[in-house]
This record gives C-alpha cells, structure tokens and sequence, in this order.
C-alpha cells in the first residue's frame, strides 16, 4: 500500500517537471535581438529600431550545411522600450529577448534634447547588459540598424565587437560601455562622451582634382567626411561630448585621439606630422602611451590649475626624407616636433571643451583627492568651474625603434644622386 | 482502505527513535578517550540485522495471544524430534552406523554426487571413504592415499595407540590431514571437498586435503586495466586470491581468519588484515557483521557488501571493491581490513573514504607528474559525468546569457528542426546511451565491436539527420559517457550516473538555482555518511592531519604516516628520510677525499 | 536535550564566516553607501572591532559557565522565567533572520535569473533544502560548511581579481565620505552584521572547551571582518558612490559587468551557482540554531518533528512582507538596527547579572 502512495507522489512530480515550468523557455522562443536604435520618434515620444536575425533555414536540406543567417530589422514608435518591445511582439512570433544586444545606436538630435529619460529606463531590466555600447549616429538611427549588414563576415556580434575594438589601434574614436556612460551621467567626477557614427555618402572621394599642400593629418575629419570608396556603408570616427544627459559637442579624428591621451586610455595609433626639414615630406610614427598621464592640480584662489604631462613612445614607421632621423643627432629633434604637434592638438581639445564647459577628460577624478567629505565636494561643484580651469600641458615623446631600416639611402638616378 | 489510512498515518506521526545509539563510531585512543566522550557508544549495532533483534524485543513485552501461544508449544514438541541432541553428533564407532549416517545425511541413493569406497585399511580393518566426485584431485587418491592403506604391511608396526592417530602420522603420505570426531563437522568438509576416512572401531574420521576440482587461471584483471603495474587479478578461488596477497606480503602478522557466512550454502570467507596496524576496533566490528548475517545464501562480495554496509539508502558505496591483488595489499597496509569471498574475483575493503574510490594503482606505479595529472583528468571526468546534461539543460532553457552570441544562433538554427522540448532530448539521449551500454555487456563477442562503433556513429548521426536531437547534445552526452567511464571504482560510477538524472530533473525545473540546491542536497547527505566509524570526507571534512595523498599526490617520499582517520595503532610509514641514499652518497665523497 | 556531535576550531571558524560573509552578497552595500558614501571598506573594520568587543564579553560569559550553552546559561544566571524569555527572544530574532534573508535571496533570484516563477517556490526549495538539514544533524552541517568555504572563497577572490580591470583609486575619494561622525556610528549601529557570532554560544556544548571558543570566535571575526572589507572595497574602487548608491546588488552588478575580450563576456551565471550554495549553507546553519534553541529551551530530545513545522513558519516570516521595499527600507533595515540588542546586549545583560548575583557554572568532570 505504501508502495503505490509513493508511487503516485513520484508520478505526480514528475509529470509536473515534464511541462514546461514556469521560466523555462526553449531556446527557440527567443528572438535575439543585435541592435537596439532610439531615434526620435513621430507617432510616438521614440521610435525604437531592433535588428533580428532570421533562423530560417534557406536552401540546404535539413541537417546539412546551414545557410548564413540573414537579418531584418523593425521600427516601431513607443513612449518607452518595453511597450515597442510589447508591440513589437504582436507582429513576431517570438519573444525578443536583448541579453545580447551589443549596440545602442541613439541619432544625434535624440542625443541633443536628452537622453536621460531612457538610458534610465532601459538599464533596469535584467536583459540588458551594461557592457553594451553606446554609440552615438549622425542621422537616423534606424537607417544605421537597417544598413548594419557587415561586409568582412556574418557573424554578425563578432563583426560588432570587432568595430569597437578597432579604437585600440587607431585611437581616432573612444569606446564606451553603457556602464561607463550610466555612471558619468550621475558622477561628480566627468561628463560622458560617446563614439560617432555616421554615413558616408562617398562624396568626399574626388576622382580628379589635386591633393591640399597644406598638412592635413588623418585624423581631420569629422565622422561621415572621410575621403574613401567601398567598404561598410557607415563609418566610426570622432566623439561626441555631453554635458550630462544632453550632446553639446563633436570631436575629429585627432582631438578623439588628444581626449584618449588625456584620460590615459590610449593604446596605439599611426601619428602622421609634416617633416620639418621638407614641408611637403611626411613622417608617421607609429605611437603608444609609455604609462598614464602624470595630472596635478592645485587650487589658486578657488579656481583649479591643472598641470597635465603626457607619456609617449613610439616606432617609425615612415620616413619619406633622406634626414638621418634614426640617429641620435637627428632623434631628438624629431622628438619635439612631435612633441610639439601633439601639444598643440591637446590644448586645442582642452579649449574646445573648455568652451562647452565639459570636463570629458576626468581632471575631476584627481581634483577630489584634495577634499574630506562628500559635502565638501559637492559644494565646490568641480563640473561647473572647467571653464575657468587653467590647464598646462606637457608631451614628453620617446622614439624607441626604427622598425627594419636603420637608415634611407638616397635613391639613383641617372643624372646623379638626388640632393 | 484500513491499509490506506494506515500507511498515510504512519508517515504522517512522529516515530520515536528506536535506536538510542549512534551507530558504530570509531574513536581516537582509548586512553585519551575514554574519560571524556560522555555520549559515545563503543559497540553500535549493525545495520540489517537490528530488526530482528527488535522486532523481538518488541514482541517481548506485548501480551501473548493465543496463537502465538500454541505455535509455541508446537514448537516446542517438534524440536525434540527435528533436532538432535549434542551426542548424536558425535561419531560412532561402529562403522555400519557411520555409513548409515553419512548415506541419510546426503540423502543417497538420490544423491549421485558423493561417492563412498569402502575398503580394508591393510586388509584387516573395514573403512570407507566419502567425497565429493569432482572436488577431489583423483591423482592423489590413486596414488598416494589407496595404495598406502590398502598395502598389506600398514598395521605392522601399530602399537597401543589409537588407530586413527597411527594411520595420520605414518600411513597417509598427503600434505594436509586432520580429524575430527563430529557428523557435522565431516559433512561439511566433505562439502568443501575434502574426503572423508571412517575407521572400524575408531570415533574419529580423518579429512584428508585432497581437493581438486577446475578453476580459473590468474589472468589480467578484467574490469581494472592499468598500463603501468602488475597484470594478475583474482580469482574465484579463495586459496589462490590469499595466496596472491600472500606474495606481495611476506609478513608473519598478515592474519587471515576464516568464517562462514550464508546458513544454507556455507560460503567461505576470509578476512585478512595486518596485526599491529588496523585498528582492532574496526577489526573486530567487521567481524561481528559478518557472523550476524542471517541469510540462506550469500555468495560473493556483492551480496556480503549489501550486508555489511553501514547505510543501504545512500547512493555512494561506503565499503571499496577491488580486483587487483597489488591494490589490496595497498589497502591492508594503510591499515583497512579486508574480506575476500568464495565465488567472485573481488576483494573488499573497509573502512574507505570518498576520496579513497578515485585512487588507482597507476597512481603509485607511475611517476609523481604523472600520477598528479591522472588524478585531475580522473576528477573532471566526474564532474563532466554528474553535471554536464543538468547544466546543458539549464544553460539553453534558463541562461541563455552565457553562451556566446554566435553558438546561440547556430543551436537556435539547428534546434528549430527538432519537435522536442530540451528536456526530452536529453532524456532519450541519456536512456538511449544507458541502453547501448547495458547492452553491451551482454552482446557476444563475434559483433561486440561493431555495436561500438553502430551505436556511436550511426545511431548519433542518424538522430541528428532525423531532427530527433540537435547536435550539440550529441557531445554533450558522449562527453558525459566518456567522463563516467574515467571513473575508477564501479559501484561509483553506477551512482554518478544515477545522480545524473537527478541534476538534470533540478536543472529543468529551476535551473542553476535547482543544480545548485541539488548539490547541496547531495553534499549534506554524503557528508552525514559513515564508513564504519570514518567519516565519509576525511581528510577534507573534518580535517584531520595532513594526508598527501588526498586528491593531488605528492612524491612519494613526502607520505611519512598512514591516514589519520583510520586511527590505527602504527601510524609511521616511512623513515624520517626515507630517500636515504642521498645522505649516504654525501658521506662516500667526504670519504674518499679523506682517503686518498 | 538534542545529541549534537562534537566539532573542532577549523569547521566552527568554517561555520561561522559563511554565516557572515555570505552578507556581502545581498542588498546592504548599495544600501549604507546612501549614508556613509565612498568610506564602506572601513565602515565595516569598525563594525567588526565593535562585534570583536562584544565577543570579548560574551566569551567571558561561557568561560564561567564551562560547557553550557547560552540557553542554560540564560537560566542559570537570569532564573527561569526570564531566561526563557532572553532565549525566546534570541529564537525568534534567529527565525526572522531566515525569514527575511530568505525573502531578499528569493527578490533578487526573482529580479535577476528566475522572473517568472512563483515566490513561494524558490522561498519553499530553499527552506526544504535547509530543513534536511536538521535531520542529518549538527556535524553534517559544521563538514559541509568546512567543505564549502574553500571553493566559495576561491570563487570570491576570482571574481575580485578579475574586476581590477575597473579599478579606479578615484572612486575611495573623497576619503571620508559624509563625514567621520556619520561613518563611525554607522559602524558601531552595524556590528549586527557580524552577531552571526552568537551561534558558537549556541553550540558551546559541541565545542571542546573554552579555548577553543576563544580561538574560534576570535579567528572568525577577524577573518570575516577581513573578508567583507575587501569586498566593499572592490566594490568602492569599481562604482563611485553616486552610482552604488542605485544598485539593487553591488555584487552580482559586478559580474555581469565582468569582459575580457570577445569570449569572456555575461559569464554571471557562474557566479549565481557560487552564491546559491553559499546561501543554501547559510541558511540551514541559521535555521538549525532556530530549531536547536527552540529544541534546548522546551528540553525536547529529538529535534526531529520540530523541523517541518518550524520550516513552515519561516515559510509563512518570508512571505509577510508585500513587496520588496518594504523587505529593504523596514525588515532588513530592522534586523540590522535591533539585532544589536538580542545578540550582542543580552548577553552582556546576563553577564553583569551573572557577576552580581555570583553565578557560576561547575567545571564539568572532563567531557
């Protein structure tokens, strides 16, 4: 008797775990979602754009090769993100699910009015990881989710952390994780910034006419102007700066770059300046940050003085001239033109924001050392006096290798050696 | 329905504990122990056979009913015919009586299996000889016992003595002769397969050694392979299994007794252990279960270990079994006690830890490196065999978040083939893979080899082609198959791979959050475990002294003292510098730069 | 009286600091910073020098009364009516404990890994899981906690180590927070986070004297003030205090954050197993003192039937609050301020009394 009592127990437990209990859900009733866009929306407060992939089997027969998957992308206009996730949901036949979204993509005329109202919102439920990134469009962000189709691979998240990684090597644009740009929202110490993206219409690629005699580096564009053909369709390039939760300005190439040195978080990048022997020769150096940045500050009279220098070391990688640069005759003046040039991007960044009144670098972070408590801090309001800031700037450049020439001898001609 | 309500009441009330003891414990040394321990119990009581104790003592102190009042009395009437009085055991001295005795005890003519040779011992005194026909070694018979009696000159030279003892020590040229003066006592030699010699007019029979019957050769053990070590395993010879213990001990403390377990079929079993160095606690408690075992037949280790053993319920083994006489040998010398049966090629060992199952000989024979990275491929693969499916299951139904982006699409892309929850898949997965291993024990030979290869191959890439599963279950099992194979110990790896189904039930339900009580779950019951008063986790919980050879081994020189736990007598096992040779080299160079 | 096993130093000090570090991983971080801002990491050493203090105390107390528990002390020194209300009182407070730490477990699994399941469920599973605990008895407990402690702090350590990515030296100033007055008293007001220290009184008879209490109580304070100080200072260097300060948990926040290249990425669920066990463990060491102070103060010998009706009513104490800011802002909020006064002041209560009115306990014959 006691034998079929817990026989019927076992038999009533286990048909209640063969049914789906109450948050298992398979893995095919999701929808994962790529990319999430938040433009400004015209039926409704946003318009929210979300990128899907499509697991249909196309072709090749069942459990053969699987085809590449395709994606397609939705806008719906919602007053917030869980009710277009809502309505999004009346025309799929899956649950969206976004613990895998790896890009924000927020239009600039959002970022402009503010964003404060849904970066709030979205970072409280569970799904949304706070190592996405915030990416910040020239246009409409749902055009960038449309054309999001990368070109090198389909694997779509590879290809999107591949795009943010490429700040490592080129320091032409920041890298910001939404944790990152949640907490300078809300922090005493900075403001936040965020990369730009933007479309090029490959306008800016003449196909006749005559290069600049004047300098122009490679980082002197702004996002959307870069002089070039194929490729992705949208490029990444510049920063946009905010002063809290609204975008008030835009960075280049170069000024990116002088904003990374500046908050030590430079990695490597070519830096190309006019020879200075022969102006219309270039050199380019192939640039790291020897350690972070020595920052000091001190206070004169209530406003802060902000005495900043700058390590960096770097490789040759071009040298156009016949000048011996790679000696220890000619290293050191190579050294202060660069040191020179550098200087002279990072005070034009430091004023441009100075202007904006931003503090994007983080000088407040090493400000707070000099005070007690909270009250104190908060009282001195270290984002409000930037502008006053007087900022000095120093660039100390090491030239370590020559790369596998150690010298240019001059080429021959017929007519002689070229002088 | 009184039934019904009956069972639903008893699980429902309260129970008072029958046994007030705790159970066998095994307590550090008496002298430091005795005056503290306040609610220690020496002796506890052995796990089977307490209720029938119980049970009579309960019956004890109710009043008697009337039926169990006259069964008493029945009882009483037929045991004064059924049994017989200790003089009718005695042998007698007329050997008619003697034969009349042996043919009713055998029950012959029926019984074709013992044969009685009646003959004249020098042609003169009647005797008879019984045995079993095929457990004696008929060569000897022939040649060294018949002729010997049946020769005219045996009686020359017998004086006052009795007849018996005359013939024992110049008569009979065998190795092995004994005598005895009880029915039951030849009876049952003569079911062991020694013969039997009745003399006229002596009260004693003689049991003479001469056994022969067919056995097994030593061969390669069969379920323990190593690469590395000895390759001779027992068999189901109880003499030969001793006498290869034997060989690799060459101590006069090495005790083996002997006992009869099993009331019906009186099978052999001996006990081996080292005087002096396993515990006499321990010893003797072993001892004690073994003799309490009321069963009518008991054959083996298994049957012998599902007496023993401390506590039936729990899912690991708490007592080792072992086919290789080396690893024996190893266990007697730590200090375990060891029970070697009649009829399989096993050895038991007790007592043993969790940690003690995954050790193998290999471990000793190759190198430390070595050893040392066996153990940890040896402890992943229990790892990958217990959890895997349970978290396969709660990874793709609960956390999708860990699995990389693109894995996900390609599992959602496959599975969107497949018409069954994940669940299921598993479930036909894993029973499918327990089916071909059951199988596979039982296949014969001649297509053996081709079920391998039908089962993994095919039977896996067809249910992939058939939509049935996706393929990454396809690994995931055959990693778990193959993770449940590294275990060493056999009675574990049938538990793992129970416990399996048990995680993969709690991951379905409440995924990570389910695994993870149901570890707990476990833990909590193999902590609370017991092998024969040794705590079932020592050396991890509770600590005892540092033992190195826990789950990374270290070289062998570092293992000075045996196991803590086992509390034994000796603890020392090597010298202070057992790598002695290094000293003795310093002092040759330091004496021939004296010298020369 | 129930028969409890014996256990030594290493597993009592085991017991003890899952019992308090598992604190670490429940909302309270990001709740203080709201009052002490950027200075948690000393916050609690002062806590735990205040608990080490009390401890001091109350160590004094068992080393008169050799080998009892604090029940029986609580008679001994204070009569049987009162004791048996100090006793009660100190169940009560250890069940509501349970209860409500069970409540905010079973909100955050809910917030975060398991939304769509029912409370009950989760809050059921786990005090099932610690009830079986009480059948299996005390020494289980202490080896399966011994068991536990390395694997989890091993995990614990990873996951700070991997975080130093995010450190920023910038995030501990301004050094003093909202001020050293406010940091101070909430240290001393928060020595209730360390009273898990109490359960070795309960327990004095299974430990072997009073040295090793000493040894025991004192190690595992001093460990578990170490423990939780770096914690809350990972924590501090990763969020600035304007951002902890939203956090629902600090902790599992930190590991989801955790990236270190395309691969290692949302690896939290790992962390969830680490921190599902340690609560587990936590909450039948909890649960067992409930059932054992209830079993010691009513002299029942078998703790057995005590343990389902005793798990119902933690059950029913988990499923009292209505949301979860009521479990933050009122319960947790409660048990932290009050809790001081049952485990730290009743006892040092009954050792003044004790002192007055000469109570002693008899040495015990060697046990």
């Amino acid at each position: 008797m006691r034998r079929l009592v817990s026989v019927v127990l076992l038999l009533v437990f286990i048909i209640s775990l063969l049914t789906a209990c109450w948050d298992a859900r398979e893995i095919d009733e999701w929808s994962y979602v790529y990319i999430i866009g938040v433009d400004k929306g015209v039926g409704n407060a946003l318009r929210f754009t979300f990128q899907l992939p499509s697991l249909k089997h196309e072709g090749a027969g069942a459990g053969g090769q699987l085809g590449a998957t395709s994606q397609y992308t939705t806008s719906i206009d919602a007053p917030t993100m869980y009710a277009g996730v809502n309505i999004a949901e009346s025309f799929t036949s899956r649950r969206l699910n976004y613990m895998h979204t790896k890009y924000i993509v927020i239009s600039e005329d959002l970022a402009r009015e503010g964003v404060e109202r849904f970066i709030n919102s979205m970072v409280r439920s569970r799904q949304i990881r706070r190592i996405a990134h915030i990416i910040i469009v020239k246009g409409k962000a749902s055009k960038f989710v449309e054309e999001f189709k990368p070109l090198l691979t389909s694997a779509i998240s590879k290809a999107q952390e591949g795009f943010m990684d490429m700040h490592l090597d080129t320091g032409l644009f920041i890298n910001t994780s939404y944790q990152d740009f949640f907490r300078d929202l809300k922090t005493t110490y900075r403001m936040p910034a965020a990369p730009l993206a933007a479309f090029n219409d490959f306008s800016n690629y003449r196909t006749s006419g005559n290069p600049p005699e004047e300098f122009k580096s490679e980082g002197d564009y702004y996002a959307g102007e870069l002089p070039r053909s194929g490729g992705n369709k949208f490029e990444f390039f510049g920063t946009a700066l905010f002063n809290g939760d609204k975008m008030v300005g835009e960075l280049n190439g170069d000024e990116s770059r002088a904003l990374l040195m500046l908050r030590g978080e430079f990695n490597r990048g070519s830096i190309s300046i006019a020879d200075p022997k022969d102006k219309e020769l270039r050199i380019t150096i192939d640039t790291k940050a020897q350690k972070k940045p020595d920052i000091k500050i001190d206070f004169h009279e209530g406003k802060p003085v902000v005495n900043v220098k700058i390590f960096l070391e770097g490789d040759i990688q071009n040298l156009q001239s016949l000048t011996e640069y790679e000696s220890l005759e000619f290293k050191p003046v190579l050294e202060e033109v660069f040191e020179v040039y550098i200087k002279g991007i990072i005070d034009k960044t430091i004023d441009k924001c100075k202007n904006l009144n931003v503090d994007v670098f983080g000088f407040g972070e090493k400000a707070v050392m000099h005070f007690l408590t909270i009250q104190e801090w908060e009282e001195y309001n270290w984002l409000s006096r930037f502008k006053d800031a007087e900022v000095n700037t120093e660039v100390e450049f090491a030239i370590r290798r020559t790369g596998t020439l150690l010298k240019t001898n001059p080429t021959r001609y017929s007519e002689g050696e070229k002088k | 329905m009184p039934g019904f309500l009956k069972t639903i009441t008893d699980m429902l009330t309260y129970k008072e504990l029958k046994n007030k003891e705790r159970g066998f414990e095994l307590l550090e040394d008496e002298a430091q122990s005795a005056p503290q321990q306040s609610n220690a119990q020496q002796q506890g009581s052995s796990g089977q056979q307490n209720s029938t104790q119980s049970k009579k003592n309960k019956s004890s102190r109710h009043p008697l009913t009337v039926e169990e009042w006259n069964g008493g009395r029945k009882a009483e009437n037929t045991e004064d015919v059924c049994q017989a009085p200790d003089n009718t055991d005695i042998i007698s001295t007329e050997l008619q009586a003697n034969l009349e005795v042996i043919r009713q005890k055998f029950l012959m003519p029926k019984n074709r299996d013992i044969i009685i040779r009646e003959f004249k011992i020098g042609r003169k005194i009647k005797a008879f000889m019984a045995y079993i026909d095929g457990m004696t070694d008929k060569q000897t018979l022939n040649l060294s016992i018949l002729p010997q009696l049946m020769s005219r000159d045996v009686f020359e030279e017998l004086g006052e003595e009795c007849p018996a003892d005359y013939l024992m020590e110049n008569i009979l040229a065998v190795h092995d002769v004994r005598k005895t003066n009880k029915y039951s006592d030849a009876v049952m030699q003569i079911l062991n397969g020694l013969s039997a010699l009745f003399l006229e007019g002596s009260g004693e029979c003689i049991l003479i050694e001469a056994r022969g019957f067919e056995k097994r050769n030593v061969e390669a053990p069969k379920t323990e392979k190593i690469v590395k070590g000895s390759q001779e395993g027992f068999t189901e010879n109880l003499r030969t299994n001793v006498a290869l213990i034997r060989r690799i001990i060459k101590n006069e403390n090495l005790v083996t007794e002997m006992l009869s377990v099993g009331n019906t079929n009186h099978s052999n079993c001996a006990v081996m252990y080292m005087e002096g160095i396993a515990n006499p606690k321990v010893i003797q408690e072993i001892k004690k279960r073994l003799e309490r075992i009321d069963a009518a037949f008991v054959l083996g280790d298994g049957m012998i270990e599902q007496f023993i053993e401390d506590n039936s319920f729990m899912l690991f083994p708490q007592i080792a079994s072992t086919e290789r006489p080396d690893r024996t040998a190893s266990f007697i010398m730590e200090g375990q006690v060891v029970i070697i049966a009649e009829g399989t090629p096993f050895a038991l060992a007790a007592p043993v830890t969790f940690f003690g199952l995954f050790h193998t000989s290999e471990d000793t024979f190759v190198r430390w490196p070595g050893g040392v990275f066996l153990r940890l491929i040896r402890i992943f693969g229990l790892f990958c065999a217990t959890f895997l499916p349970g978290l396969y299951v709660a990874l793709t139904l609960y956390h999708i978040e860990m699995i990389p982006t693109e894995l996900l699409i390609s599992v959602a892309k496959a599975k969107e083939l497949v018409p069954f929850p994940t669940l299921l898949e598993v479930l036909i997965m894993e029973i499918a893979f327990e089916l071909i291993r059951e199988g596979g024990i039982r296949v014969p030979s001649v297509i053996g080899q081709t079920l391998g290869i039908v089962g993994a191959l095919i039977l896996g890439q067809a249910a992939v082609t058939a939509g049935l599963v996706s393929p990454l279950l396809v690994i995931v099992v055959s990693i778990t198959g193959l993770g449940s194979f590294a275990i060493p110990n056999y009675t574990l790896a049938i538990a793992i791979r129970i416990e399996r189904f048990l995680f993969i039930f709690a991951g379905a339900v409440l995924g990570f959050y389910g695994i993870s009580l149901m570890a707990v779950l476990l833990i909590y019951f193999a902590c609370s475990m017991k092998s024969f008063g040794v705590p079932y986790f020592v050396p991890v919980a509770p600590k005892t002294k540092v033992n190195r050879d826990v789950v990374f081994r270290y070289p062998i020189w570092t293992q000075k003292e045996r196991p803590d736990a086992l509390n034994t007598p000796n603890r020392k096992r090597q010298g202070d510098n057992p790598k002695h040779w290094i000293s003795e080299d310093s002092e040759e160079e330091t004496d021939k730069g004296g010298n020369t | 009286m129930i028969k409890e096993g014996k256990f030594g130093v290493y597993e009592a000090v085991c017991l003890v600091i899952i019992a308090i570090c598992n604190k670490i991983f429940s909302t309270t971080p990001g709740y203080i910073t709201r009052t002490i801002g950027t200075t948690g990491w000393y916050m609690t050493l002062i806590s735990c020098t205040t608990a080490i203090t009390f401890f001091a105390l109350i160590y004094l107390l068992l080393k008169r009364f050799p080998g009892k528990n604090i029940v029986e002390i609580y008679d001994a020194s204070l009569g049987r009516v009162v004791g048996f209300v100090f006793s009660f009182l100190l169940m009560v407070s250890f069940l509501s404990s349970v209860g409500i730490y069970s409540r905010e477990f079973t909100e955050i699994m809910k917030t975060y890994a398991l939304p769509a399941t029912p409370p009950s469920v989760i809050i059921g599973a786990l005090i099932f899981t610690a009830s079986v605990a009480v059948f299996l008895g005390l020494e289980t407990i202490a080896r399966v906690a011994k068991l536990a402690l390395f694997p989890a702090l091993l995990g614990y350590f990873l996951i700070l180590v991997f975080s130093s990515e995010y450190f920023e030296l910038h995030n501990l100033f301004p050094i003093l927070g909202y001020g050293l007055d406010k940091t101070v008293i909430t240290g001393i007001l928060r020595a209730s986070a360390y009273d898990e220290v109490i359960i070795l009184a309960v327990f004095a008879g299974s430990l072997q004297g009073a040295g090793h209490i000493k040894k025991a109580g004192f190690t595992s304070l001093l460990l578990s003030g170490f423990i939780i100080s770096l914690g809350l200072l990972c924590f501090s260097l990763v969020f600035e205090y304007t951002n902890i300060q939203e956090i629902t948990i600090v902790a599992y926040i930190l590991t989801r954050s955790l990236k270190y290249g395309t691969f290692f990425q949302r690896l939290d669920p790992i962390f969830l197993l680490l921190w599902i066990i340690t609560t587990t463990i936590y909450i039948s060491i909890l649960f067992y003192t409930t059932v054992s102070i209830y079993c010691k103060l009513f002299r029942l010998q078998d703790a057995r039937p005590v343990a389902i009706p005793m798990a119902v009513l933690a059950v029913s104490v988990a499923i009292i609050p209505k949301d979860f800011s009521s479990v933050l802002s009122v319960y947790v909020e409660g048990i932290r301020t009050y809790g001081n006064i049952t485990f730290f002041i009743m006892p040092v209560i009954a050792l003044i009394i004790a002192v007055i009115r000469k109570k002693k306990g008899e040495p015990e014959c060697a046990d």
